[in-house]
């Protein structure tokens, strides 16, 4: 089903690309996009583990790159490394020590509703994989639970405000909506990895705001 | 497997972070309106009763598992205020012969209770600040662990009425000790450090018999199965692992769910571990196989105070709600995990 949906959407850009209207031709037609935020985790790691009993969300920092094909469809790469904050850590040092990480990559496609008075939508919808990690160090015993897996869909509402002729400034709400196929867990005795036998849906929620520049 | 629910999911993603109102029947102690700092939570299965020492409120609170019935003994240090943490008046409890044990962390007493009469019978100070008062039915002596101290302090009683308490010796154990277990019927005592390891003590020698890797960054919990020879450490992050006890503490089974956990329950009739998390505001219900293997049973709502589990002989898994001076009674709907 996942994967209709993105042949969907890259069959439409593809189509409104091969047959672009008279003028309707961008003037720019790549983009690179930086941001930060901060992610919410919702939903189970796997079933009887919320994603939440270990981190209170990801503090984000997110690249993309998008290609115009036409004046209101694109496609676009998107890639982001949270910082996981652990739920449970004694010490500054150890909390430190026990931050995690999540990375995503996802693939897009770009939508560019019509101006909204100062603002530039876009829209980006995609699908991709994620791989989360969560830690506890104490005292130098570290112990770790690690997952990955795709992520269904992936929506991103960006409203910059063009500052200048090549760059934006905006905030973004971004949703992901997947599963984990893939866990691993270290302890300090042993590691032990496989696949989640018993997957259960996680999202994250994220807002933040964006830098962008076309070219 | 795949989600069989594939329609529940957004309903479920959308409560992702949902605490909700903790399951289970709530049992209301007495004058605790203002939260209690439970430290332990044990069930006596010659009294039939769920022992609560009750923290700042100056008594042990006896439950009956079945009406909810709560019973009192007073004459522990006692406060109005509660500030949050366990760190005030009677924070341990066990029983063994006929009697209860039970540590008072601001007096520095181990006080001991008829529980037919329901007063304090006995008692002597203590040689530092309590944790954890465990009874050994073969050399009937008493262990308090002291972790300000590193020290394990053991107490002689006497078959006397009422018994004599006396302060016999002490085991050192550097970086802990946390938690207490006795293995009566294999005569070993288990504490851990306060990471990675589990100590093995023997409980007549005092001797200490080995170390085992316990997976833990943080150890907190533990219990045994002593007809099936396995030991159980539970870790702050959500981590529970099965030793094999009778085979050097080879390490059997592994599996995290939840985090925040700290006294954990056993219930060997079931087979089921009980783990309770402050920081997933849940109750973790686990199997344990015949071959030590452990599996996910269930999770139950429950306070973002929890930290201690029981388990008594009906089929109920028992939970601490500091915060709301309560315990929470859990039906344990699961088969036996044999």
């Amino acid at each position: 089903m996942r994967h209709r949906a993105l042949s969907a959407a890259v069959a439409v850009a593809s189509c409104m690309h091969a047959s672009p209207a008279a003028g309707d031709a961008p003037a720019r037609r790549v983009e690179l996009g930086a941001s930060l935020g901060y992610g919410l985790p919702l939903g189970d790691a796997e079933r009887g583990s919320r994603v939440s009993d270990t981190t209170f969300g990801d503090l984000l920092l997110a690249v993309d790159a998008g290609y115009r094909l036409t004046r209101r469809v694109g496609i676009a790469v998107h890639a982001h490394y949270g910082i996981a904050i652990p739920t449970l850590c004694a010490t500054a040092s150890d909390c430190e020590a026990s931050l995690g990480s999540d990375v995503g990559l996802e693939l897009v496609a770009r939508f560019y509703p019509p101006r909204m008075g100062p603002f530039a939508p876009l829209v980006d919808v995609g699908m991709g994989y994620e791989w989360l990690t969560t830690r506890l160090v104490d005292s130098g015993a570290e112990s770790s639970r690690s997952y990955s897996g795709p992520v269904f869909v992936a929506a991103r509402l960006v409203a910059p405000v063009a500052l200048g002729e090549r760059w934006s400034l905006g905030p973004v709400l971004d949703g992901s909506y997947g599963t984990f196929t893939s866990f691993g867990l270290r302890t300090t005795a042993q590691s032990f990895s496989g696949d989640v036998p018993w997957r259960s849906p996680h999202a994250w929620l994220s807002f933040g705001i964006r830098a962008g520049v076309v070219f | 497997m795949r989600n069989p629910r594939p329609r529940l999911a957004l309903v479920v993603l959308a409560c992702g972070s949902c605490r909700g109102l903790p399951d289970g029947a709530h049992v209301s102690l007495p004058n605790a309106a203002a939260g209690i700092g439970f430290d332990d939570l044990r069930y006596s299965a010659s009294l039939h009763r769920v022992l609560a020492p009750a923290g700042r409120t100056g008594t042990l609170d006896l439950i009956d598992p079945d009406s909810l019935a709560v019973s009192t003994v007073r004459g522990f240090s006692a406060t109005d205020g509660y500030d949050g943490g366990h760190d005030f008046g009677a924070t341990s409890v066990d029983e063994g012969g006929g009697l209860l044990f039970v540590t008072d962390r601001t007096s520095l007493r181990l006080d001991v209770v008829d529980p037919k009469a329901g007063t304090i019978v006995a008692g002597t100070g203590l040689g530092d600040s309590p944790d954890y008062v465990r009874f050994v039915a073969v050399t009937n002596e008493v262990w308090v662990t002291e972790p300000s101290a590193s020290r394990i302090e053991i107490f002689s009683v006497s078959r006397d009425t009422p018994p004599a308490v006396a302060s016999v010796g002490v085991i050192a154990v550097t970086n802990g000790p946390e938690s207490l277990v006795i293995d009566q019927r294999a005569g070993r005592a288990y504490s851990h450090r306060w990471q990675s390891s589990t100590v093995v003590l023997d409980v007549r020698t005092r001797a200490v018999l080995g170390e085992w890797p316990n997976g833990c960054a943080a150890s907190r919990g533990l219990a045994v199965d002593e007809a099936r020879g396995f030991f159980y450490a539970g870790c702050d992050e959500g981590t529970v692992s099965v030793l094999d006890a009778a085979h050097g503490g080879r390490l059997l089974s592994s599996m995290a769910r939840g985090a925040g956990y700290d006294v954990i329950g056993y219930a060997p009739a079931l087979g089921h571990l009980y783990l309770a998390g402050a920081a997933c505001s849940c109750l973790v219900v686990l199997g344990v196989s015949s071959a030590g293997v452990l599996s996910f049973l269930g999770r139950f709502v429950a306070t973002p105070s929890t930290h201690c589990a029981a388990a008594d002989d009906a089929g109920h898994a028992w939970v601490c709600d500091p915060d709301g001076g309560r315990l929470l009674r859990i039906d344990d709907p699961y088969p036996a995990s044999w």
